[in-house]
Parts: structure tokens; sequence; C-alpha cells
């Protein structure tokens, strides 16, 4: 059931992100040409380097998030592979290297989340989308409009037009990095939560099954949310 | 017309039918429901069948293949599990205790089972007859078995065994519940080659003088006086010679405990009084509670994969998650709190709740069966060897850890085509008697066993090549290598499937909850000297200069010792993991209460705006 459920949430969300890219370009010369491909993959690298003009705890901000990247992406291949491709927990030497990337990860997405918590707080410039994403989502319409849709409207979005497309990438793509980052954020509680407590003798092998499931359900929408939050991250980078 | 005939024919036929299910069918071989056990006074019978009366001039010993057999379908009952292990048609299941051929002057430690358990080898393999079988194993055997199988090739069995009679399965053993059932008098039988008199011996109402195993060999029955005598005690037969026995349906654990004890070396003697007994015994019930059987004697083993080897619906039902998953017979549902569902895939319930608390040097243990514990007066032994060491942590063929008992053969053999095949101890005695010294008194041990040097091996080797040699390649088995003589006449040891120490598992003692592996801390087990994976075994050897030698029980588990050791290690870190885990919730946890309660005030603002 699990293994299903995570190839079909990876599925959807690697799909979404490709007709995303596609779809919605970033930038205006964010073409498919394979000069236009090798840029961006430069500039997808610079990204994980430190800028000169980072002060001392930019540089720390950085090297955390750079480290919960890692740790993410240990946790997610060495977790998921087990659980999805063979079809089993994991064990042996990848259980420790699990258990040592979950702690340094749990630190980094703590330190992370006291940062940042203030940069992604909503705020009044918001609103409106988050208006668009509840209609979206409740597929409401106000008598007499037509629901705003920022890319079809092309009346009610006239800072999206050919040439300012950045913007609007920029506004719904930092919209869209807050969501997930408070997703994120929720989501961390019952992962680490599930595997600290199980560890404690206060949960019999009736709640250490519940746990189990707890985890690995939160592990699977936290690694689905944090690629998205990662794809935003560098989609609203590049477009800048 | 046409419907009557086929009426005719269904009533015919059910005419046919019914009979025949109840054909065959003796009065004990069924239960009409009520509970109480039939009270068991009935004449005896000898091996004719001809009824024995009290005042017979010259009494023989009851059979009772006809005595019960009565009653009982006897064929029936002898393909249960404790006289099937000759039939090859039986499932071997898990490996079990081997028989074990000793013999400390030649050096030799051979497990024995037909049952073709893995590291075992069967009695025919090395060149044990059906009479020999039972002239090593019969003391703790319940008869049957081999006891019943006609032996045409060895001379003994020959010449002695229309007198010794058959070992027919000793149903007293089991299910006369009369105190003075004594089986330290049926293996006394057993030793003298009585084997029809077992039995009668051993019932506690009659004695047995004489020995067949004292008899010439030029005996014949027919012509010589037979010396061996029976007297019953007269009053125990009544008018109509009837004796009444005491038997039960379900045999007390003292019946059991006979065969299946197994001896604390570190406590043998004075401080037997301080072991625990098993769990369940404690609380009341009884062997036969969990190893229950039908008619078909086919006892139900109770270890956790039986159901994958028996086709029983009880082989599910009767193990210990059958009872304690379900709480059935009120068995406490276990909690296990803190303890990582990967435990349950990875070991077996005993590895936490079964035998001795594991300890830096396994300790070793005696059982009654390999030591031939509780035969008393004139034929008493103390056995030291075999060398058992237990509780062996040991991944099991389920793929399960698993506590085991655990020996390691020693023995001379041929090998052919990588095969070992061992040699009777008769023989090596024979070839070599002078290299192993065997005609020099000594008393010398060393850990128990006769020393054995390495020259000596070499020496043994080259007599044993020298003679039929196109048997096989002579070679020397024990402490977990095979020796050998190279082309160059050197002496090598390598190590080989042969050489393998047997194990197989500990299900009982059972401790309870507060006495289980872990019930303390997790580094009962996971410290980086816990004894369940880096306890010592030493492996046993008469070889002087491997006198020492040890192995971790990691070794036994399929588990690398370095990841053993650097998981146990991690421990040490696992509460810091906890503290900062927790302390990160803790920080995360804060900051959404405090942006929660941030995004609150601008809801209520927005709302005021609304007034």
């Amino acid at each position: 059931m699990f293994r299903t459920i995570s190839i079909i949430g990876f599925v959807v969300i690697f799909v979404g992100i490709a007709v995303c890219c596609i779809a919605f370009p970033c930038c205006k010369e964010c073409g498919w040409r394979p000069g236009q491909i090798l840029r961006r993959l430069v500039h997808l690298f610079t990204l994980l380097l430190l800028e000169q003009k980072l002060s001392l705890l930019g540089v720390f901000k950085k090297l955390v998030y750079l480290l919960a990247l890692l740790c993410f992406c240990v946790l997610a291949v060495n977790g998921f592979f087990a659980a999805v491709v063979l079809g089993k927990s994991v064990s042996g030497y990848w259980i420790m290297l699990q258990t040592t990337a979950g702690g340094v990860f749990a630190v980094c997405v703590a330190i992370l989340t006291v940062m940042w918590a203030r940069r992604h707080r909503f705020n009044e410039g918001d609103w409106p989308g988050l208006q668009r994403i509840l209609e979206r989502i409740t597929l409401a319409k106000r008598a007499g409009e037509e629901p705003l849709n920022p890319v079809r409207n092309s009346a009610r979005r006239p800072k999206l037009e050919k040439g300012r497309i950045s913007n609007g990438v920029n506004r719904s793509g930092r919209l869209g990095q807050k969501i997930t980052f408070w997703l994120l954020v929720v989501l961390a509680l019952p992962l680490i939560l599930s595997m600290v407590s199980s560890m404690f003798t206060l949960f019999g092998t009736h709640w250490q099954e519940l746990l189990l499931e707890v985890h690995r359900y939160s592990a699977l929408l936290f690694a689905l949310v944090a690629i998205v939050h990662i794809y935003l991250v560098i989609r609203v980078r590049m477009s800048e | 017309m046409r419907k009557g005939l086929i009426v005719t024919a269904v009533c015919c036929g059910l005419v046919l039918v019914l009979p025949a299910h109840t054909v065959g069918k003796l009065l004990g071989d069924s239960d009409d429901g009520n509970r109480t056990t039939p009270v068991h006074l009935y004449p005896l019978y000898d091996k004719d069948g001809i009824m024995i009366r009290a005042n017979d001039e010259q009494p023989q010993p009851f059979s009772l293949r006809q005595t019960c057999g009565k009653c009982h379908t006897y064929k029936t009952i002898s393909g249960g599990w404790h006289f099937n292990s000759a039939d090859p048609n039986v499932p071997a299941g898990r490996p079990g205790e081997p028989w074990v051929l000793v013999d400390s002057e030649t050096r030799t430690v051979i497990p024995i089972s037909s049952r073709g358990w893995p590291g075992t080898f069967k009695p025919a393999e090395v060149g044990i007859t059906p009479w020999r079988f039972l002239k090593h194993f019969s003391t703790h055997m319940p008869g049957g078995d081999y006891g019943e199988i006609p032996d045409d090739k060895d001379m003994q069995a020959i010449l002695k065994g229309e007198v010794a009679g058959s070992y027919e399965i000793n149903c007293l053993t089991c299910h006369n519940a009369d105190r003075s059932q004594d089986q330290s008098d049926a293996a006394l039988q057993a030793v003298l080659q009585n084997y029809k008199w077992v039995p009668t011996g051993s019932c506690g109402f009659a004695e047995v003088k004489g020995a067949v195993a004292s008899l010439s060999e030029f005996f014949d029955p027919e012509l010589d006086e037979l010396p061996i005598t029976v007297s019953y005690d007269k009053s125990r037969f009544n008018q109509a010679n009837e004796v009444f026995i005491d038997i039960v349906r379900r045999p007390p654990a003292n019946r059991c405990y006979f065969c299946h004890s197994t001896q604390d070396i570190a406590r043998a003697g004075q401080l037997e009084w301080t072991r625990d007994e098993d769990v369940h015994l404690a609380a009341g019930l009884t062997c036969v509670d969990c190893h229950r059987h039908g008619l078909d004697h086919n006892i139900t083993r109770g270890y956790e994969s039986e159901a994958s080897d028996s086709t029983k619906p009880s082989a599910a039902t009767l193990s210990c998650e059958g009872c304690h998953m379900t709480g059935r017979l009120g068995a406490p549902v276990p909690k296990h709190p803190g303890i990582p569902l990967v435990h349950f895939e990875k070991l077996t319930c005993t590895a936490c709740h079964s035998g001795n608390w594991p300890e830096e040097k396994t300790g070793l243990v005696r059982t009654a069966r390999i030591h031939k514990l509780s035969l008393h007066d004139i034929h008493h032994v103390d056995l030291e060897l075999p060398h058992i060491a237990a509780p062996v942590f040991v991944k099991g063929q389920d793929g399960k850890i698993a506590p085991h008992k655990m020996l390691w053969p020693a023995f001379w053999g041929r090998m052919k085509d990588k095969t070992v095949t061992p040699l009777m101890p008769e023989v090596v005695r024979e070839a070599a008697v002078d290299v192993l010294e065997l005609d020099v008194e000594s008393t010398e041990t060393v850990n128990g066993w006769m020393p054995l040097k390495l020259a000596q091996i070499t020496e043994v080797l080259k007599v044993l090549k020298e003679q039929q040699a196109e048997q096989g390649e002579a070679v020397y088995v024990c402490g977990g290598k095979l020796y050998r003589i190279t082309e160059g006449g050197k002496l090598e040891a390598s190590e080989h499937e042969a050489a393998r120490p047997y194990s197989w598992a500990i299900a009982h003692d059972v401790r309870p909850a507060a006495q289980s592996l872990g019930v303390r801390r997790c580094e009962d087990c996971h410290s980086a000297d816990g004894p369940l994976f880096f306890g010592e075994v030493a492996v046993d050897s008469p070889v002087v200069s491997e006198r020492d030698s040890v192995k971790k029980m990691v070794e036994f588990q399929d588990i690398d010792a370095f990841y053993a050791w650097a998981f146990a290690f991690s421990f040490i870190f696992r509460p810091w993991l906890k503290v900062v885990a927790l302390g990160s919730c803790g920080l995360i946890g804060v900051v959404l209460l405090l942006y929660g309660l941030k995004a609150l005030t601008c809801v209520v603002k927005v709302l005021a705006k609304g007034d």
C-alpha cells in the first residue's frame, strides 16, 4: 500500500514539476536549446555556492540549508529506495546512516525554522494569491466573475505579460515557498516525534506499528512537499 | 422405476461406506466427549497375547503392544513423533536434539539423527545398526522406532535379538501417573538388553532379574533355560487377574523431564535448587498443554515456523504467538513497550525469553538424553563429554536469531568428493590403539578430553590412510577444523562443512517478561560487549594447541561483526540523539506556536474590521 502510494506521489510531483517547467517557464530565456539547458544547469550549480556578499549569519544559514538539503537527499534516497524499490525496511549499515542523518536533519530543520520563519510569514501581499488558491481548491466562483487566473485571464494580470513573466513567477513562487515552508515545519513534528517517541519505553507493539506508519506517511508527505519547495526556491532564484 | 433404482443404489452405498468409516477403530481410538480418563483396570498380556495371571508359575513380561493394543491402535500410535525418526517420509522440521555417539578414547563426538538434520549423520551412514542404536541410546528412549526394526546384519542382534525381544513402545513411560513408575529401571533394563522386559521392569509392580547382555553367545532359547525371571506384586491383581494402572491422558511434566531435562553445569549439584522453573510450569501448566497431539501421537513441537513444516492446524495455534497474541488460556498479551518492530522480524520469542541469561563466556549444560542423566544405582554415569554450550545465539533455518545449544563434532572419517563420513570408534581403536595410547592408563584430561597432539593426529591419519584407502581420504574433524595429510605428508587444518558445530534451538526454560533480555535497557544486547553478539563460545576440541580457542556469537548469526559492533557502539549516542531530536521538536513547536498566535492576531484584526 505504502509502496504504491509512494510511487504515485512521486510520479505526480515530478510530472507536475515537469509540466510546470514546460508550460510556465520561469524566465524569457528559459528555452530548451542545449545551450540554454547547460546555462541553467550551471546556474543551478552556482546556487549551491556561498556568495561573497553574504554576512557571517548568511553563510551560516546557507551552510545549514545545504546540510539540511544533503541530509534530506540521504534520508529520502535511503528510506524510499528500501521501501519503494526493495519493498522492505531500512536495515544494516543503512539504518545507521538513516539514524545519523536523521539526527542532523532534525537539528537543521529546527535552526532553519527559527531563522526563516520571519521571512516566510504571510503578509497582506499574499492575500490575493491565497484567495486564488482557496478558490481553486474549493472551485468557488464569485457571482458574475471569472475565477482569478493569472495565466489565462490576461485582462486581470497586466503585470504578467510577456517580458515581465519573472515578476509573476517570483510572486507566486514566493507564496508557494511560504506555504511549503510552513507545511514542512508542521510535517517535521510528526516525522521526528514518531521516531523519537518509539525509542522510549512508552509505546507497546501496537503503538510502535502506528508510529512507524505515521513516520512513513509523514516522511512521504514531507519529501513531496520538500521537492516542491526546493523546486520553487530554484524557480524563484533563477527568475531573479 | 429409475428413481427407485437410484435410491436403492444410494442406500446400498451408505450401508457400505458407513461401516467402513467405523471399522478398524478400537475402543480407545475415539473419544465420546467425556473428559474423564477411563479407569484402566485390565488384564495384562504377554507378547503372544496370552493373559498373565497372578498365579503363573513362570510369569512372562507383559507386552504393551498386546495389552494397550486391545483398545488403542498401536500402528497409528507408532507413527508419532517420538517413534517415527527412522521413517524417511516424516518431515524433519526444525533441527532438534540429536543422539550423540561419544567415545572419549578415540576423541569422538558424532551427532546422530535419522531425521536428516543438517550437521547430523544418519545411523546407517556411520554403520550403526538398529541393535547398536539401542545399545548406545536406548536408556532414554520411549521404545518403538529403532526398537522395533528387525536387525539381520548385526551378529549380536542375530544371536541375542530373539531373546531380548523387540523394544516396543513403552506407553507407561509417559502415561503411567503412578509415582512408582521408574524410568531409571526402564533404562537399566535397556542397558541389560532386556528390551521386552522394559515396561515390566519399570512399572512399579514387578521385578525383573537377569540380563540378556550377560548371556553366552551360544545361548539357545529353545534348549537352555532362560535365566531372566519376572515376579509380579500379586496384590495388584484382582480376582479376574486384572491390574489397575493409573493411566492418564495428559502425562505430568515429571514424565517428560526424564528425557527432556537440561542441567546447567554452573549450578550443578548443590545449587540446582536455585534454578527457576519454566514460567509456564510455575503457572500451573504442563508440557502437554502446549505439546498436544491426538491418537496419532504426532506431537506439536511448538516452534514458531512449525506451521510451514507441518499440516497440523495446531502447529500455528500452539506456539508462543498462538497463545500470547490472542490471550488464549489467559496468556498475557505482551506489550513490548519501546521495542522496535524489527526485533520481531529478526528474533524468535525465545531469544529474549528462554534459557539462561547470556553471559560474557557461554556456559555449559548437560542434557538428559545425551549425558544419560537420572540413571541411578549401579548404572549411574557421570559423563562430561560432549561439551554442550548454551545459550549460543544462532541464526536458525527460519532466518531468526534464537538461543541454541551447541556442540562441536569430533571424529575420524573418510572424505570422498568433499563428503566426510565418520568412522566408528571401534574401527579407529583397532587401527590406532598404540598411537592414541589407548593401552596406557592415564587420567590426564584437557578440557575434559584425553589430550590429543597434532603429531598423534598425523600418525593416526597415516595409519588410516594405509587401510582401505579406496573408501576415501582419512581425515579428522574437531574444533571446527578438518585435519588431513597433504601430498607432502604434512598435517593441514582447514574449515569444512562437516566440522561446523551442530546447534539446536532452546525452547525452555521460559523466563517471564520481568526477566527477559532488554527489560533493563537496550544495552542488555546493544553494547560493545553485549553477550548476545559478543559472548564467547569455547571451541571444544581435544587438540591441546586449540584448547583456548573461542568464537564470538556474532559469527553464528550471519551478521558482519564490525556492523554488530558499530551498531552496538552507536547506542552510546542514542540518549544524545533523543535529546537533540526532542529539543529540535520543541524549538519547532515554539516557532509554530508563536507564528500561529501571530496569524491568529491577524485573523482577529481582519474580522474586527468587518464590525
